[in-house]
C-alpha cells in the first residue's frame, strides 16, 4: 500500500498552483497539483496529498499519525473517494482589513468574505483525460455594485481533454494566462493587464508539458456574461523554461480588446527554488492601453518581487516588493512593500497575515505613506 | 455522449459578470458634457479614468452637468477646499485621505486639475 500511495504521489512530475512559490517544494508546473494547468482552482487528489503533507504543520497531528495516515485524510471530508470518477471540494477565504491601523481617526477595519465556493470535478478514462469542473458559489461585489447584481455565480467552469500527459486542450470561463498568478489579487502584476480574481473569459486553452518547455496558448471570446460591447475578446501566449532542473524563467504576451479599449501586455518572470520549500518569484512587464476615447492612452510598467523563506515546515515568511509606473512618459511612480506569514497549522486550513505600505513618488507634491493590513484565513474541505 | 452532456450543462452555469472591463463603456466612450467652466471637460475625465471604475459608476457617469456633482451626494460644496472629491484624495495631504485605495497617487498635474474645477464653482 505504501507504494501504491509513493507510486501516486509520483504520477505527475511537477507542481505550481496559484501558490506558485511551491516551485521551492522543487514543482514547476501547476498541473501537478491543480486540475487547471495553469493553476489556481481546485485540487486534484496529488494537490490534496501535498497539502496535506508536505505544506502543512505537522505539529498538530496525532503522534501515532505517520505520513502516510495523514495523506490517506486529504480527501473531501477527510474520506477517501470511493470512487474515481467524482471529486467534490469545499473552499472559504476570508480576511479581516484594516487600513490606516493605529490611527485613532482614521482607523477603518472591516471583514470581507472573499470565497465561498462548492467545486465538482467529474474525470473519467486513462490517466483522467477528460475532466469537466464546476465552481460555484459566493464572491463579493464592489461595493458599487451591492443590490445590483448576483453575488452567487461561476467564476470558473470547463471541460478538459488530455489525449496524452504531455498535451491537453481546455474549454469554459477560465482565467486568463499571463504571468505569474500570485494569489494577491491587488498586485499590480494583475491590475494592470486586468488579470485579477474575477477576470475570467470563456475560451479554449491549448497546454503544452514538455521535459524542459511549458506552453500555454489561450484564444477567448470575453465572459459571454457581460454584454457584448464589453467582452474583451483576444489571445494570449505564455512560455516557460525549466532551468537548471528546478528552477523556471518565463514570457507571456496578451492582445485583447473590447469596443472601448484595447490592451496589448508583455512580460518577463522567473520562479527561483531556494530549496527546503524556500523561493523567488520575479515579474517584470508592460500594459498598452488605447481607449475609444483617448482619454487614459498610455503605458503601464509594474515589477513584482516575492520571497518566501520556509523556516519549518507549514510556516512561510514573505516578503513583498512591488512597483508601478502609471504612465511611463510621466515620472510618478508607486512602491508597495511589505512583509507577511503564512502559517497552515494543520491541513485544509491557512492563516495569513500581510502588511502593505504604499509610498508614491512625484517630483512636484508629496503624500503621506498608506498602510494596510490583512488577517486571512482560508479553509478547504 | 455522457460527458458531451455534462459539458454542455457547464456551458449554461451561471458566470460572475462583473470584472476589470464592466465600467469601460463609463469611463472610455465619449460622453456629452454641459455647464461648468473650462476645467469641467478635463476633470470629469479624470474621475472618468481614476474614480468611476470603483465610484458609484452608474451614477458619476451620469452626473454630465456641472451641476449634477453639487446637487448629487454633495461631492462638490462650492467654496475652496471644501470638496469631498478632493480631500478624499491622497495628494491632499488630509489626514485619512485614501483615495485611489490600493492604487497610486494621481499625477500632480491631474490633481491641479481637480482643484482649478473645484475652484470654479462660486
Amino acid at each position: 500500500m505504501k507504494l501504491f500511495l509513493i507510486g501516486f504521489l509520483f504520477l505527475f512530475s511537477t507542481f505550481a498552483s496559484a501558490y506558485t512559490q511551491f516551485i521551492g517544494h522543487s514543482y514547476t508546473s501547476c498541473l501537478n497539483c491543480h486540475f487547471n494547468p495553469s493553476g489556481g482552482g481546485p485540487l486534484n487528489d496529488y494537490g490534496r496529498v501535498v497539502s496535506a503533507t508536505l505544506i502543512s504543520s505537522g505539529a498538530f497531528y496525532p503522534k501515532t499519525w505517520n505520513e502516510e495516515k495523514v495523506a490517506y485524510t486529504s480527501g473531501f471530508l477527510f474520506r477517501k473517494p470511493k470512487q474515481d470518477w467524482l471529486r467534490t471540494q469545499i473552499n472559504y477565504r476570508g480576511f479581516q482589513v484594516v487600513q490606516n491601523p493605529g490611527s485613532s481617526k482614521n482607523e477603518q477595519k472591516r471583514w470581507i468574505n472573499m470565497q465561498a465556493d462548492a467545486r465538482v470535478i467529474l474525470k473519467f478514462g486513462e490517466n483522467d483525460k477528460f475532466i469537466a469542473v464546476g465552481q460555484y458559489g459566493y464572491a463579493p461585489l464592489p461595493q458599487n455594485l451591492e443590490g445590483e447584481q448576483t453575488e452567487w455565480r461561476s467564476r470558473e467552469h470547463y471541460v478538459g481533454y488530455r489525449p496524452s500527459p504531455k498535451v491537453g486542450i481546455y474549454a469554459g470561463l477560465m482565467d486568463k494566462v499571463f504571468g505569474i498568478k500570485v494569489i494577491e489579487h491587488i498586485a499590480f502584476s494583475r491590475i494592470a493587464p486586468e488579470v485579477t480574481q474575477n477576470d475570467q473569459t470563456h475560451g479554449v486553452m491549448g497546454h503544452y508539458l514538455g521535459e524542459k518547455w511549458e506552453m500555454f496558448a489561450h484564444g477567448f471570446v470575453g465572459n459571454l456574461a457581460q454584454d457584448e460591447d464589453l467582452r474583451m475578446k483576444g489571445g494570449s501566449v505564455m512560455v516557460e523554461r525549466t532551468a537548471f532542473d528546478i528552477h523556471r524563467i518565463g514570457a507571456s504576451v496578451m492582445s485583447s480588446k473590447n469596443n472601448y479599449q484595447d490592451l496589448l501586455s508583455y512580460s518577463g518572470h522567473t520562479r527561483l527554488n531556494l530549496k527546503e520549500g524556500s523561493a523567488i518569484l520575479a515579474e517584470i512587464g508592460q500594459t498598452n492601453r488605447k481607449t475609444q476615447n483617448g482619454s487614459d492612452d498610455r503605458t503601464m510598467r509594474y515589477g513584482l518581487l516575492q520571497t518566501y523563506l520556509r523556516p519549518v515546515r507549514g510556516t512561510y515568511f514573505l516578503a513583498n516588493i512591488e512597483y508601478f509606473k502609471k504612465d511611463i512618459k510621466e515620472s510618478d511612480y508607486t512602491v508597495r512593500w511589505g512583509p507577511g506569514i503564512q502559517y497552515f497549522p494543520i491541513q485544509r486550513l491557512e492563516l495569513r497575515l500581510d502588511a502593505y505600505n504604499t509610498r508614491n513618488f512625484a517630483p512636484t507634491s508629496s503624500t503621506k505613506d498608506s498602510w494596510m493590513y490583512l488577517l486571512q484565513t482560508h479553509i478547504w474541505l | 455522449m455522457k460527458f458531451a452532456l455534462i459539458a454542455l450543462l457547464l456551458f449554461y452555469i451561471g458566470c460572475q459578470d462583473y470584472n476589470s472591463n464592466s465600467f469601460d463603456k463609463d469611463r472610455y466612450s465619449e460622453i456629452e458634457l454641459t455647464g461648468g467652466g473650462a476645467n469641467f471637460k478635463p476633470a470629469y475625465k479624470i474621475l472618468q479614468t481614476r474614480c468611476m471604475n470603483c465610484h458609484q459608476h452608474a451614477q458619476w457617469s451620469g452626473y454630465t452637468d456641472a451641476q449634477d456633482w453639487v446637487t448629487n451626494e454633495n461631492l462638490i460644496s462650492p467654496g475652496p477646499d471644501k470638496s469631498l472629491v478632493i480631500t478624499r484624495i491622497i495628494n491632499s495631504g488630509e489626514v485619512g485621505a485614501d483615495m485611489p485605495q490600493g492604487g497610486a497617487a494621481l499625477p500632480a498635474s491631474e490633481f491641479q486639475t481637480l482643484v482649478d474645477w473645484e475652484a470654479e464653482y462660486p
